[in-house]
């Protein structure tokens, strides 16, 4: 993949760019925010990742000026030494497709940008989806757990196809609800909580069986693999 | 009230007060006699004419003679009130009379005895025909006096089964008007409209008649009344018109009889209905004038009312002829108006103590010590109430003034209005405030000030639109924004609207705090937290990120491995400063979230922790939904340090559990328990206190963290109202537990049935 990383500290536009490059990445580094909105007019990046603070223009209003200007479909990943999560809320909410806090982790920062790049959040049509012995049939609205048959209600079962067929990806509330419940549901916070509650618990989407579902407060849900 | 106008309306119907009323009438007659008509004539059987033409009774003879003397003048009428009920031994003399009784119209009168003898309703004598039959007209002269003896009624029409009799006077007017004499008239007593006490008629006497010393034009077309005045001879009847004149005899009576069937009518009598109106009326009157008026005015009102009803009874006697008592309701007033009084007076008194009492029960601003001022003599009970009066209203005053220099004093601008938002009350504080920004004292409408600092509000501008909305329908409760002054100074502006015990009266308070000082010190801890969040993370991401890019090749491995170790912990560090000081300074973000919930989220974001250090973790919750009222994301991080610690502080192969329960509708608990190394008793209760791990020189580096982590934990539980406990042995296991209050389920029903 082609990627841009924005990042005003040299060295840790370095360190990440080698990371990548590590990984079969190709990767152009810029300290300065300018030099990537020139470049980024005339070249096509697969995925870009931004440093939060930086003495032209934050990364914040960067995603902001992707998403009206340059390129609206470029995927983002916030990277920044910021870990409140309010900052992580405001970086989603702004547009950027994840949000990691440094120090970065190489395996983890692949595993989200393999999550994140193509920008297009994945629907469960008909086919079915198999992770580690929990299995969707989009076809038939049906759910397995190391092959026996777990009864979801409907909103459950799309809940879960949402989050299984994004693993990695943060869902927002917003749009979790508005698939599942149609759009501007009149539904409490409290209710999505207590749907997702349900499926972890149904389909045991707990670390022992390689799942982590985290909960990103004030954006959403994010579910991804874990060893 | 009610007492009264059954009283009143007693006395009206069962005519109770007659007598008073008849006196009321007399005098009132008196008052308004009338004016006797010049065409009656009395003849007076006199003590003279007795004198002169011997003792009664007389010879038919003379009679005889008077009337064929007072024919030869032309009288209209004669009525000749003399019986002549059996023959008479002269037998010329009947006959004689009986010629003169033919001659002119003359009327004589019968006698009626009711009931009759042997069982006959009633006796009735007639003139002897030899007499009566020549006579124009016969008629009863029935007279009733009142119980009092008093005449003042006359039947015109004495009604029997069989036969009505009309008064004489009716035969003689009914004779006069061309009209037949019969019962047509009402039968009903009718009121005797006196023209004068006795001597009002003219009257000559019967030997001067005979004399025929009576000019011819004073009998002429005029009614002549003859009958008895003389002492022994005559009947008397007492009259409303006495007083001045004694009594008066029965022929003046019938001459007051013929006056008014000729003329001027008698005097009607108000039926009982409208002289309950008529007397009820002024009761009512007097009954709402106690609502209205003064107790004084009330005093004057009894007796105005009184003098009404009797003026107005009077002008109807006089210029209507119509009869209203009035006694009955003058009485009730008489006697009601001082039982009213009193019993109002009675009420002001007991309400008097009573509120007195109350005001006493009131839990007091100031230390009793006036009670003791309280006179020991016992004085009167009036006198007692007024010095408890005025010991009340001088503990009021006290009060007032405390209010006063209480507000006055007060740190802050404070304002207090009513609900159309009129400043009633504002501090010097607050003038002052007034003065330095809106130019003037504050007075006026509060509504006007709040448009104009609306540009200012920097924090709660919804909360104020919206209050500012309420304040048109008087709902408001209780708000608060925060007002950012061009000059740089910060007020917080808080409204509380006030019920008093006392009643629906509100109050606005509006309370505007200098919070210059505190805006201040929080942009400044704002900045500290950012310089913590990233301006101090950033370098130690930056020696991360050489120690493992190409500097990696440069230092040596263990010296990249410690100073990676320090970076790592400074980092760490840092994060829970920021952790901490959000815990204790920010907003919370309070959300009903399910604690089993945030107890899972806890245990999977630790899964890394867990499988480095070969323990496992487990998580027990209840079937139920337990819900918090809270800030999901410091309640899973206090969760997840707790766990956090026990899992680094565990050994390999041993466990954690979190358990989520509710001991009771009220709370809910959240124990993390491990069967690691155990605390011994003095180090729980060191446990809790930041940075005291700073103070011993030996403590690893990495245990303030852990201090920092508890004190969070703490932290973020107090203000959420809980508490945590730590109960642990050495060698065994600890457990933390905390506590925290449970949100009703009910607040959530709704919730949960989406």
């Amino acid at each position: 993949m082609k990627l841009a990383v924005v990042d005003d500290n040299a060295d840790d536009a370095a360190y990440v760019g080698e990371m990548l490059r590590s990984a079969d990445h190709h990767v152009e580094t810029f300290v300065s925010v300018e030099e990537f909105r020139r470049r980024v007019r005339r070249h096509t990046f697969d995925l870009a990742i931004f440093d939060w603070n930086m003495p032209e223009m934050s990364g914040l209003e960067l995603v902001a000026w992707l998403r009206e200007t340059g390129a609206p479909t470029l995927p983002v990943i916030m990277a920044t030494a910021r870990f409140q999560t309010q900052d992580i809320a405001t970086a989603l909410e702004a547009g950027a497709d994840d949000y990691m806090t440094k120090p970065l982790e190489r395996e983890l920062l692949l595993a989200r940008i393999k999550a994140v790049a193509g920008r297009t959040i994945a629907r469960l049509e008909n086919e079915t989806i198999t992770l580690n012995e929990v299995m969707l049939q989009g076809a038939s609205g049906q759910a397995w757990l190391s092959g026996d048959e777990v009864s979801l209600t409907a909103k459950e079962f799309q809940l879960a196809a949402m989050l299984l067929t994004n693993l990695g990806r943060p869902l927002s509330r917003t749009y979790l609800l508005e698939t599942t419940w149609g759009k501007s549901p009149n539904v409490f916070t409290r209710t999505l909580d207590a749907h997702i509650s349900k499926v972890r618990t149904k389909l045991d989407l707990r670390p022992q069986r390689g799942f982590a579902l985290t909960t990103i407060n004030g954006f959403g849900y994010r579910l991804e693999l874990v060893e | 009230m009610l007492l009264s106008v059954v009283a009143a309306s007693g006395l009206v119907m069962t005519r109770g007060l007659e007598r008073l009323d008849n006196v009321a009438y007399d005098a009132m007659l008196r008052l308004s006699s009338q004016k006797a008509s010049g065409d009656i004539v009395l003849v007076a059987i006199d003590d003279r004419s007795l004198a002169d033409l011997g003792p009664w009774p007389w010879p038919r003879d003379t009679h005889a003679r008077l009337l064929e003397q007072l024919g030869r003048a032309r009288p209209r009428a004669i009525l000749y009130d003399v019986l002549f009920l059996e023959p008479s031994p002269d037998a010329a003399g009947d006959e004689r009379l009986s010629r003169a009784v033919g001659e002119g119209p003359v009327f004589l009168p019968l006698s009626v005895q009711a009931p009759g003898l042997n069982g006959a309703p009633v006796d009735i004598s007639r003139p002897v025909p030899a007499i009566g039959g020549t006579a124009a007209g016969l008629g009863q002269v029935t007279v009733r006096p009142d119980d009092d003896g008093v005449l003042r009624r006359v039947p015109l029409a004495l009604r029997f089964p069989d036969l009505c009799l009309p008064h004489l006077a009716v035969a003689l007017t009914s004779f006069l008007k061309g009209e037949k004499a019969g019962c047509a008239a009402p039968d009903m007593p009718n009121l005797i409209s006196y023209a004068g006490p006795a001597g009002t008629y003219p009257a000559i006497s019967f030997s001067e008649v005979m004399n025929g010393n009576v000019p011819d034009e004073i009998v002429r077309n005029r009614i002549m009344l003859v009958g008895a005045t003389a002492a022994g001879v005559g009947d008397y009847h007492a009259t409303p018109m006495r007083g001045r004149e004694d009594l008066m005899s029965g022929i003046e009576i019938q001459a007051n009889i013929v006056d008014a069937l000729l003329g001027r009518g008698f005097h009607q009598e108000a039926g009982k209905g409208t002289t309950l109106v008529f007397n009820l009326a002024p009761l009512l009157a007097l009954w709402l004038g106690f609502w209205f008026i003064t107790p004084r005015q009330g005093l004057l009102l009894a007796p105005m009312l009184a003098v009404m009803m009797i003026a107005l009874a009077t002008g109807l006697l006089a210029w209507g002829g119509y009869w209203m008592p009035p006694m009955a309701g003058v009485v009730t007033i008489a006697l009601f108006t001082p039982v009213w009084s009193w019993r109002r007076l009675s009420a002001a008194s007991s309400y008097f103590i009573g509120q007195l009492t109350r005001l006493e029960e009131e839990p007091g601003v100031f230390s009793r010590a006036g009670g003791a001022k309280r006179r020991i003599i016992p004085a009167d009970r009036l006198e007692q109430q007024m010095e408890l009066l005025q010991d009340a209203i001088g503990q009021v005053r006290e009060l007032k003034n405390f209010i006063d220099v209480s507000q006055a004093s007060l740190p802050d601008a404070t304002l207090v209005t009513d609900t159309s938002w009129t400043i009633l009350r504002a501090n010097s504080r607050a003038h002052d405030l007034w003065r330095r920004y809106m130019g003037s004292e504050a007075t006026g409408m509060m509504t006007a000030y709040l448009n104009r600092i609306r540009p200012w509000i920097v924090d709660g501008q919804e909360g104020f639109t919206r209050f500012v909305g309420e304040m048109e329908s008087a709902v408001v409760e209780e708000r608060e924004c925060e007002i950012g002054l061009d000059d740089g100074r910060a007020y917080l502006l808080r409204v509380k609207s006030v019920d008093t015990r006392f009643g629906p009266v509100k109050y606005v308070i509006f309370r505007l705090a200098d919070i210059t000082e505190l805006r201040s010190a929080t942009r400044q801890r704002d900045m500290m937290l950012q310089f913590l969040t990233h301006d101090m993370r950033s370098p130690q991401v930056s020696i991360l990120a050489l120690l493992s890019g190409e500097g990696a090749k440069e230092v040596p491995e263990p010296y990249a491995r410690r100073i990676g170790a320090c970076a790592r912990q400074t980092l760490d560090l840092a994060e829970q400063f920021v952790q901490l000081a959000r815990a204790e300074a920010a907003e919370y973000d309070l959300q009903p979230v399910e604690l089993g919930d945030l107890a899972i989220d806890a245990a999977d974001q630790l899964w890394p922790q867990v499988k480095a250090a070969g323990v496992s973790i487990d998580v027990e919750r209840d079937e139920d939904t337990l819900l918090v009222r809270g800030d999901a994301s410091l309640l899973v991080r206090a969760i997840t340090n707790l766990a956090g610690n026990a899992i680094k502080y565990n050994r390999r192969g041993g466990w954690v559990r979190i358990r989520v329960g509710s001991p009771d509708p009220t709370t809910l608990t959240c124990a993390v328990e491990d069967n690691g190394r155990g605390m011994q008793p003095e180090q729980i209760e060191e446990l809790f206190k930041p940075f005291r791990r700073f103070e011993e020189s030996a403590a690893p580096a990495d245990d303030i963290g852990v201090g920092l982590g508890l004190v969070f934990v703490r932290t973020v539980v107090a203000r959420h109202g809980g508490r945590i406990e730590c109960h642990s042995t050495p060698e065994n296991g600890t457990c933390f537990t905390l506590t925290l209050p449970r949100l009703d389920l009910s607040l959530t029903s709704l919730d949960e049935a989406v």
